[in-house]
Parts: C-alpha cells; structure tokens; sequence
C-alpha cells in the first residue's frame, strides 16, 4: 500500500507560538499519479527514514522494534529472539506476535533473516535452487536474525540518550520536571496519579500548544518519557535500564 | 478485497469463489430474483406517481395490506408479492428514515418498497434504500469480529470470536487508563443517519474523558440545531434532518405559501421524504427560492434560483436585511413584541440593558426570572423600561432603529445594530461579490416577503436550510441570519412557515394536578434535549434568573425542577478540558471536542494525547476534513477500535479490531418521525454474528470495569447503549406499547404509525402562562433573542454550557449575522482560480453504498461539475479525466460539463473507492486518496468561531487534464464482485449474539 509518511519525517510536536498554521499546509503528497511511478532504488537516508517509520507504524509495538534491533547486533536464534521479546514489558500491549515484528524489520531492511544447515554453514539461494520445500526444510537447521547496518544505524540513532536529549532540547523548559518524573519513578514504581499528584501545579505544567496557554496533564511527561526509552510501563511506571543510567549521570 | 486469516491459517473466504459465483449468478440473473432492478427503474415512476393527489388518495384510503400490494405491484413494475412474507420496517438509507416494507423469501430479503401509509413519503423509497439489499446481502459483510492480522494497511484479517475481540479490546482501553488516565480515550461517530450519536458521546463520559468526534457535528448541523436553541429554544430550519415538519403537512392542513430552500437539496438528499414533500408543494402551486451555487433539482424547478459564490451567504443574508428594512417590508408589531431589537444594548458590555440599570428605582412586576430592558419609547419619545407582556398590554410603543444618547452615553437598539451591519451590502454590492443578479436577489427578497400580495402579517413564507452552511468558518452567523430573517417577518409558530414547535414545544407542565398547565418555557442547553443538565447538574438553564440558575447548580427546586449534582465536579471538569473548547464553546452542546484539536493533539500528545480510539461508525479518511492530515497521526494511536458492517478505507488503514454490526434490515430501533408519527425499523432477518449499534460497546465497557477492579472512571450513569438485542426490543415494545417483541415484530400494522398527539400547535408563544403573561419563548429575555446575546456570555464563560465553573474566555463571539469572506477567496488567487464546493447526490448518503453495485453503476467515479467556459479555456471535454488540486492535496474525478455551476465553480461529491482495496488490484490502497474530495478540504484556521467548523466548502482549487487512476472502476461489469452472491443469500439466519 502506498505509504505517504514514506520519506517523511515523524509527526513530531508542534508547540508555542505557531498561532494559526497548524503545519497542515505542508505540499500535498496525495497524487496518485506519483504513487503509480517506478520504484526507483533508494538512497540509505531514504532506506534508514523507511525504517524508522516502520519502526513507529504502531506505537504499542515501536519500543520492542528498537529492543529487538539491538538485542540482534549478534545473531539470535528464532527462538532465543521471541523468548528475549515476550520479556519485555511493554510485550503484554503487543498488537502483534513476535515472528511477526521481526519479519516485519526483516521486509523494512532493519534484519537479516538468516537460515542455517546442521553444520552451522549458511543456507544460500544459491544452494536452495532446485530443491523442493520438503529439501529445503530437510536442509535448513536453524532460523536466526541479526541486525543489519542499517539497523545498526537505527539502533545508534535512536539511543534512550539520543531520544532523551532530543526530548530536553527541544522543551528545555520542561527538563526539570522531566527529572523529577525520573527521581520520583526512581524511589518506586509510580501510578499515573501518583505522577499527576507531584506535577500537579508545576510551571512546567503550562505550555503554548498552537497558540493556546494550556495546562499539559501529566500523562503528557509520561508518554514522551516512555517514547525516549526512559521508562517503561509494567503495571507501574519505572525506570529502564537506559533511564536510570541517565538519571545517574543527570543527579551525579 | 481482504484475505481472513484463522490463527496462523490463510484460509480463503467466500469471495474468493468468485469464479463460482459467476457462473451461478450473474449480474443480470440476480435482477430476476430480487426485484432490485426493476425497483431502481421505476424510481421516477414511484416518486412521480406518488405526486398525484388522487393516487395519494387512493393509497390513503386502502388498509396498509391493500396498498402495499398495490404498490409493491405499481413500484417494482417487476413481480408480484405471492408467497413473499411481508414486514413493515423503515429504511436507513439516510437520517429521514422512510417508512418501508420489507418482502422476505426463505428467510431472505428479496424485495423492498416504500410503506404508502407513510404521511409525507407515501410509499416511495429512494435508490439509497432499495440499495439494502446490496449492502445487506454483500460479499463485503463483516459478519464476524475481526482481528488486524497484518500491519495497518495490508487489510489482513483473522475471524476471533466475540468473547476475544470484546476482551482485547477492553484490555487495550484498560490498559491505556491505566498507564495515562482516562483522558487517553476517544470515541467517535458517523455523520447523520449513524446510529451511534447518544452511545458515542456517553461512552467517553462513562470512562471519565471528555474526547469525542464527529466528522459532520460542527460540520453539519449542529451549529443550526445549537444556534435554534440559543435564538428561541426551538426548532431550527433544517430541511435535511426532520426540524422542518410544518410545510410537509397533507395538503388540506398544508398553508405553506413560500418556501425558501437555501443550501439544501432535499431532491437529492432526502429524495423520498423531503425531496418527494417539495415537488408535492411546488404541485400545488407553492412558490420556491433556491440559493444554492448548484443547478440542483430543486433549482432547476425554483421560482428564483440565486446561484450563490459559495461561503458568501452570510453577505447575501445581509443584502436581505437591509432590503427588507430599508422598504419597511418586516412584520413590524412581531419585531417590536417579540424580538429583543428594539432593547437598547450597552456599548461597554454589548448586552441589553436591563432596565435597573438605567433606572436604579425601577421594580420589574414581572417574575424575577422574566427581566426587564430597556428601549426607545415612541409614545414618550423617551428611552424608557421595556417590561414583557402582550403585545397589547405593552406600556411603551418601542423603535426598533434607535440611537441616541442617555445619561451621558450613546446606547443603539439592537435593531440599530443590524440595520448598520447590512447597509453596506446593497442590491448591487451583493450581485457583485456573491456572483449574483442584483434583479434576482430583490425579486428573491420580494418572493419572501410578500411586498407585492399584502405583506408578511396576512401571507407566510419560511426559510429552510442545509449542511452547506455548517461547512464553513460562517457556520454560526448563517443561521444565526438566516433565522433573524423569519423572525423580523414573524415567521414563527404559523401555520405555513418552517419554525415551528411541536407537540408541547416546552410549554407545558405536566405537573399540575389540574392537568397540563402553560409555564415559562425553559430550554435545556447540554445534550440532545439538555438531557445532561438535570442528569448531572451542568448547565445554566435559559429561563431562570442567575439565582435560580445558582440554585439549580446547587440540586434545590428551582421552577424548572431540580438536576441531580452528585457527580457535577467531574462533569464540569471533563467540559473544562475537552480540546479545543476554550475558543469554540458551541461544541459544548453536543458534548464534542473541536475535531482540528484533537487530531493535533493526537499528533503532539498536547495536551494529552487521546491514543485508544473507538469509532462507532463509518469511513473516517473519507469523513474528515483534510484527510491526509487525519493518516498521518494513525501511526499515533495505540489501539483502534472499529464497528460497522462492512470494512472501508479507515478500517484497512487503522483499524486494530473490527466488531461487526447489523444492516438496517436485521436492527430494531424507533426510527424519525413524518410528521406527528413514528416507525419501527424491523429485524426482518439477521445474518453472521453481527449485533445492534450499541451493543459492542456496552459489552467492552462491562470488561473495561472488571478489568479495572469493577468500577469506571467515569461519570454513571455513563454510557446510554444497551447491552443486549433483548433490552433494546423490550424497550422498543414499551414505546409501541406491544405485547411483546414478536407480537410487535409480525403484528406491525397494529402499533405503527405511533401517532404523537396535538403535535401541531401554533402561537404558542401568546397563550396566557401560569404566571399570566405570555408563554413567550425559553430564552432569558422571554422573546425571540435575534440579536443573541447569549452569544457574547458563551465567549466570556462558557455560559450557559460550562456551569457552575466556568471556561476561559475568548475573543466576543458575533451575536448578529456578520459579512465573512471565505478563508480561500478567489479573489486575487491565480494560482488556484476556482472555487470548489461539494454536496450530495441521490445514489449515497455520506460515506455509505460504495460497495452497492448498482450505486455504482449509476454513478460509477467521482465527477466534479465544470462549467464548459471554463473546461474549453483548459482543453477539458465532457467525461475527460481531470485533477483537482487544492492546497492540501490532488484528487482525480471525470469532468461533468453543465451550465449548472459558475464558470469559476466547480462542484464535487465525497467519493472513496473501495474497489481498490480489492484482491484484484495490482497494487492495493486504501480507497481514500484517489476521489475523495476531503482530501482536498481545509480543516485549520479560520475556524468558525462558536463551533470551530472548518471549511468543507468554498475553498480554491485548480483543475487539470489528467488520466483515471489505475485501481478506479468506472464499467458496469467491473462492480460485479460486489453483487450479492448466492452464498451470502444462503447465510444462515442466525439468533441473537449477545
């Protein structure tokens, strides 16, 4: 299916003080004249611009992606690679299987799939070629990944550390509240009211969103904490690996 | 075409047998057995036959037995009705619901036609209803819950069952409450004629968010409903949705005399019901004025047909003010009782003076809920208190046009305050900017105000409108003008004019123990009918004094009665913080959120970001504006929940579960009324595992509450759905006071038509209330409010919606019909040299019959009217594909060339396609981007002030020689995999789901 975001960069915030343009004037790309041209072949960026948006396709399945690009740097087994992504916690809100989220970073170029024979030798096309399906399953041992470069590039792009310093950069005005989320999740896993009692009434709190003083609820730290890699949902809200390592460098 | 998918298992569906299907059952040997086609052709024959007074008659006089077999036999033009089982039910083609008669075979529908009983459709069905058995029996049916079993997009499917898709689906809402609180839901709903309206605004309030959408609400109808509400607490002038019932009566009660149809196609839009009711009044001599850009056919039948530059109405509405008031044409004791234009109005605040302002001694001896104002007396020549009573009992004789000065500062009457706003916008000033005839408009005008047969007080005229007004950012000011017109004339609450009340309209109590007693009406402003305020003590009640409306927050008596304010702090908050109510407050009326706002929020997660979504009904990339802008942010949400009887665009693009939902044929519900009766939409078969509308969600909120420990967040009661098809047909044989559902479902002729008695009244305003004056109208001033100043208080506050505690305020909201010049003006654009406006046409309703084949092949593609001027100017000839571009994205349509539109209009209807998303196609898509005009449409700022409506028409575009996209079918015999196969007649009449 023809895929407008393709190429495109990520929705991403707009705030403050851009009044009246909401950003949906941005040049139509709605032609389907244009979706009915040749594939031409694509450059790396537009490649490493294809995964990212395959990796934020679905938001419930985005941060396992990135955990299962990184988990691949050396090759996992099938297997190894499923029980490694049915333990992470934001696995129970999966909307899809895990064969199916690797497949899908296998057909975005992010892994490779690679088949093995018994020897540990690589099963090539080149030595499927004229064998039948029952050969080839009689031939092929074992199913394994392993991240490609451009899956590696992803994977280094898109750090907690990257993220989180985006974040902060790009809302230096919420960094010490972002902190404090972090310290506060950092004593105990947090509820989300418990994290509206602290932010509650906080400077932080009131932001311009397109022209508007609002007051942000405090889901709104949250989301864009766990979108960073920093914490994570499992019953409550805690630090992830990532996270406490960058609230220890923040308070150090 | 989707591939379903059990488990791991592709297995083939029953479309895939296409082949097969073929071979057994063709196209044109379908026709033979379901009497569709003939049906289809004689549509005209039906409508036109319907029009002769003494057929009409003669269908009157038979029992309903009689005449359904006269007309089943004259309708179809085809087969008799021997052997067939006969059901009466009502359509659901569109929001009019005609009475129709379903005729069943084995089980199966095989035949369907209008019911002759029916007071305004007369047994006529228009091409949307006879369609059902297309949409009904299609090989599109979802007839199961269904799982997303690839990426959204790849319309992959898996079959689960009930139990799953209902606990997957609470597990995802579950689960986002917790982790981001319950703001992170949202609902939404089709357009009108959906039938999810009540179950989509409540279902959000059960589980405490405030976030709901509709792609029409502030884009169709609800700013003309709203605005009624607020000028007068009554009906408004809709043609399209059922307000306007007066001019439809039988033609000896009929005293309609001229008909104003301004933005609306009823021919096209409602063609059984309102379409058929007007070529009726246009039979019998009736006079019509058409203001709409397009030669619609009730144009091309109209006395005057003022062809509008759209989004310029308000310019136009203005011209006939100032006509009107400059030739002393306006029904002058009506103005002077019983409008507010002569109050005088503070300059500071821009409100009515109340009269103790002026008059610091002045004691009112009216009931402290009926204030006095102050105007220009003529009979002192002084600035005098203006107290409520009889036009007759009035102690001061007011000016309507007044200025002056008292105590120091200059105060205009409101009247004043028109008067200037019009008087630019003369004959010549409105010809020129709207694209007009300056002789047109003034015959026009003349038409309406009987100027030259004796004037507004002996004769009547009524204006009646349509969808188009809401599309734009004026969507508060037009009806807002649109009904100050009827109200300078006196067109209210006559015999003859289309505002109207009806029934008790509010008046009356039935309290008294000595029977029904006329009171002071109140109106109800939070939900259809206000129905929040008193069920959750929001809402200041228009009527009561700020007292008593401090009283009725507080749940003491007060005389409107008293609201339950148990749960009023969460209530209010959720108006506080839905999106986008601090600048539109109007949406507060229906409880929905400004949709613009919400998708922002969506995108940037600010304020909060709205992530689990349950749509009750319809294509939402078809529906909404700009729909690029709505595709981009599906990558945004968690989990998508989706309920409709077939999949469309927004189904394969976003959809995560999909519950499947019951046609029209297989629902019971109570449909609109005709006039003063009611109907029952029959469950005439049932096939699959599909439920009634509001059933799915009924079902997920009980899970959700498990799953959060037994309790939901939100408001209770909250959501208002039943749970079950058995509580929804108790409650339907409640109303038609049945036995039971089957004594109601086979024994219909005994219950239908519920006939509401005393449903036409008029003057009701002047008859003696309890407290002895004038019943008088539910607005604070007790008059007509047509300069509405509750408008201004709406901006300040939020009043009289966000009450107790209060909004934000705004920049002042126009409490008068103001000029507005579309966002886009053509003029000066050489980039984009057309204006494009979109309406309807008679083969669909909003986004439904796309999959009906026959639909299809009346109307196979997307058209765009052109005028040949303008096609010769760009080399385009009749039937040449073209593309249109707007400054949001490019569509593709073939080239209709007629004279019907400006040479600098271009006219559309909403397409998608879902062909192409057909297993046929090469290369799949989602069907929204090739035809469909929202992708063109403007959805940011400016919006309309009080409702944020955006523009869905009158925006600039540009047009272009093109070719047709690849996966568009345009040929008959390329619809057939959409014809009804022998296998999904054969489905098996199943039980009751839940």
């Amino acid at each position: 299916m023809p895929d407008m975001l393709e190429g495109r960069p990520p929705v991403e915030s707009a705030y403050a003080d851009e009044e009246v343009d909401n950003g949906f004037a941005d040049p139509a790309q709605t032609d389907v004249d244009a979706d009915n041209q040749e594939e031409t072949a694509l450059t790396f960026e537009e490649q490493f611009a294809h995964l990212l948006n395959v990796i934020s396709k679905h938001p419930l399945n985005s941060e396992i992606m990135h955990k299962t690009l990184k988990y691949c740097t050396e090759e996992r087994l099938l297997a190894d690679v499923e029980r490694e992504i049915a333990s992470f916690p934001e696995f129970s809100r999966a909307t899809q299987n895990q064969y199916h989220m690797v497949s899908t970073l296998v057909k975005a170029g992010g892994l490779d799939f690679i088949e093995r024979d018994e020897a540990g030798n690589l099963v090539t096309p080149e030595r499927k070629a004229g064998l039948t399906e029952d050969e080839i399953d009689e031939l092929v041992a074992t199913w394994s990944y392993r991240t490609t470069e451009l899956g590696n590039a992803a994977v280094a792009d898109r750090t907690p550390f990257a993220r989180f310093a985006e974040l902060v950069d790009y809302t230096a005005e919420r960094k010490s509240a972002y902190i404090d989320v972090l310290k506060f999740v950092a004593e105990a896993p947090r509820s989300i009211k418990e994290v509206e009692a602290l932010l509650e009434g906080r400077p932080e709190m009131q932001a311009m969103v397109y022209g508007r003083m609002e007051t942000l609820k405090a889901s709104v730290f949250v989301d864009k904490l766990g979108r960073a890699g920093v914490l994570v949902w499992d019953g409550k809200w805690r630090l992830t690996q990532e996270g406490e390592e960058i609230l220890a460098e923040l308070t150090s | 075409m989707r591939t379903q998918v059990r488990g791991e298992q592709a297995i083939p569906r029953q479309t895939r047998k296409k082949g097969n299907m073929t071979k057994e059952l063709t196209r044109r040997n379908f026709v033979k057995v379901s009497a569709l086609a003939g049906a289809v052709s004689a549509i005209g024959a039906s409508l036109a036959g319907c029009m002769s007074p003494q057929v009409a008659e003669e269908e009157n006089a038979t029992t309903s037995e009689e005449a359904s077999s006269t007309s089943a036999e004259t309708s179809s033009g085809t087969s008799s009705t021997d052997g067939l089982v006969r059901m009466r039910t009502s359509c659901h083609g569109c929001i009019q619901m005609c009475p129709a008669i379903a005729y069943l075979k084995d089980g199966v529908v095989v035949r369907l036609e209008g019911d002759p009983e029916a007071p305004v459709s007369r047994g006529s069905l228009c091409v949307k209803g006879l369609n059902q058995l297309h949409t009904m029996y299609s090989p599109r049916r979802v007839l199961h819950p269904l799982k997303r079993a690839g990426e959204r997009g790849e319309n992959k499917w898996e079959v689960i069952s009930w139990d799953q898709a209902i606990d997957e689906a609470a597990q995802a809402i579950a689960d986002s409450i917790e982790q981001y609180g319950p703001y992170s839901f949202m609902a939404s709903v089709g357009g009108g004629g959906a039938y999810s309206f009540m179950e989509a605004m409540t279902l959000p309030m059960a589980l405490g968010s405030p976030t709901v959408i509709e792609p029409g609400c502030a884009q169709c109808y609800l700013p003309r409903w709203s605005m009624s509400k607020l000028f007068y607490g009554g009906n408004d002038q809709s043609i399209a949705d059922n307000a306007v019932q007066e001019i439809f009566r039988p033609k000896e009660d009929n005293k309609a005399e001229v008909v104003v149809i301004w933005a609306a196609q009823p021919s096209v839009s409602e063609t059984a019901e309102s379409g058929r009711g007007m070529a009726e009044l246009r039979s019998w001599g009736v006079k019509t004025i058409v203001v709409d850009p397009n030669f619609s056919p009730d144009a091309v039948h109209a006395d005057v047909w003022l062809p509008v530059r759209p989004g310029t109405d308000t310019k136009l509405c203005l011209c006939w003010f100032r006509y009107i008031f400059e030739n002393k044409l306006y029904n002058e004791p009506f103005t002077k009782y019983w409008t507010n234009l002569p109050f005088l109005i503070d300059p500071d605040t821009k409100l009515p003076v109340k009269a103790e302002e002026l008059f610091p001694d002045f004691k009112q001896s009216t009931p402290e809920n009926t204030p006095a104002y102050v105007c220009f007396d003529l009979k002192t020549n002084e600035v005098a208190p203006f107290e409520y009573s009889a036009p007759e009992d009035s102690k001061v004789d007011p000016e309507i046009f007044w200025e002056g000065e008292f105590n120091g500062k200059t105060y205009k009457t409101a009247g004043q305050i028109y008067k200037e706003e019009a008087d630019p916008w003369t004959l010549e000033a409105t010809a020129e900017d709207c694209w007009l005839q300056a002789d047109k408009i003034e015959e026009a005008i003349r038409l309406y105000a009987h100027a030259d047969d004796g004037g507004p007080i002996e004769h009547v005229s009524g204006i009646c409108n349509g969808v188009a007004l809401d599309m734009t950012e004026s969507a508060s000011q037009i009806p807002c003008g649109l009904m100050g017109l009827d109200s300078i004339m006196g067109y209210i609450n006559r015999p003859g004019a289309t505002m109207t009340q009806y029934g008790s309209g509010g008046y009356f109590s039935e309290s008294s123990s000595d029977g029904p007693a006329a009171t002071r009406p109140y109106t109800f402003h939070n939900g259809f009918g206000g129905m929040f305020s008193p069920m959750y003590g929001i809402g200041a009640v228009s009527g009561l004094s700020d007292a008593q409306n401090e009283a009725w927050a507080k749940g003491e008596e007060t005389p409107a009665g008293k609201a339950d304010v148990s749960q009023q702090e969460l209530a209010n908050q959720l108006l506080i913080d839905r999106l986008g109510m601090k600048d539109h407050k109007g949406l507060y009326a229906w409880c929905h959120s400004h949709i613009p706002t919400v998708r922002n929020a969506i995108a940037t997660g600010e304020p909060y970001k709205p992530r689990v979504w349950f749509d009750m009904s319809g294509n939402k990339l078809a529906m909404l504006g700009n729909a690029k802008s709505w595709y981009e942010v599906i990558p945004e949400l968690d989990f998508i929940i989706c309920q409709y009887p077939m999949l469309t665009s927004f189904q394969v693009e976003a959809a995560d579960i999909v519950f499947p939902l019951r046609e029209w044929l297989e629902e019971p519900m109570v449909n609109m009324c005709q006039l003063d009766t009611q109907w029952l939409q029959n469950e005439c078969t049932h096939i699959g595992e599909t439920v009634s509308h509001s059933i799915p969600a009924a079902q997920v909120l009980k899970k959700v509450a498990e799953k959060l420990g037994g309790e939901l967040p939100g408001l209770k009661p909250g959501y208002l759905g039943d749970d079950s098809e058995q509580t929804i047909k108790d409650g339907l044989v409640e109303t038609f006071g049945a036995k039971d559902w089957e004594d109601l479902s086979t024994n219909t002729d005994n219950y239908v038509p519920l006939v509401t008695p005393n449903y036409f009244n008029y003057n009701q305003h002047e008859i003696t209330a309890d407290d002895g004056l004038p019943v008088g109208f539910g607005t604070e001033s007790r008059k007509i409010e047509t300069y509405m100043q509750i408008l201004l208080r709406m901006s300040r506050d939020g009043f009289p919606f966000c009450y107790p505690k209060p909004q934000e305020a705004c920049e002042d909201y126009s409490p008068i019909c103001k000029a507005i010049e579309p966002a886009e003006s053509p003029n000066g654009d050489e980039e984009y040299p057309f204006v494009l406006t979109s309406g309807r046409l008679p083969y669909f309703h909003h986004g439904t019959m796309r999959h009906a084949p026959y639909s299809r092949e009346l109307f196979p593609c997307a058209e765009v009217r052109i005028n040949p001027a303008a096609a010769k100017d760009l080399g385009i000839e009749h039937m040449d594909w073209v593309k249109v571009t707007s400054r949001r994205g490019e569509i593709h349509a073939r080239a209709y060339l007629t004279e019907g539109v400006n040479p600098r209009v271009v006219w559309m209807e909403r397409f998608w396609n879902p062909e192409c998303f057909d297993e046929s196609q090469k290369q799949q898509t989602g069907g929204w981007q090739e035809c469909n005009v929202n992708v063109l449409t403007k959805n940011d700022a400016p919006f309309n002030e009080v409702y944020g409506s955006y523009t869905n028409r009158g925006f600039t575009v540009k047009i272009e020689k093109s070719t047709k996209p690849d996966n568009i079918w345009v040929e008959p015999e390329e619809f057939e995999p959409f014809m009804p196969t022998a296998e999904t007649k054969a489905e098996a009449r199943t039980e009751d789901v839940f």
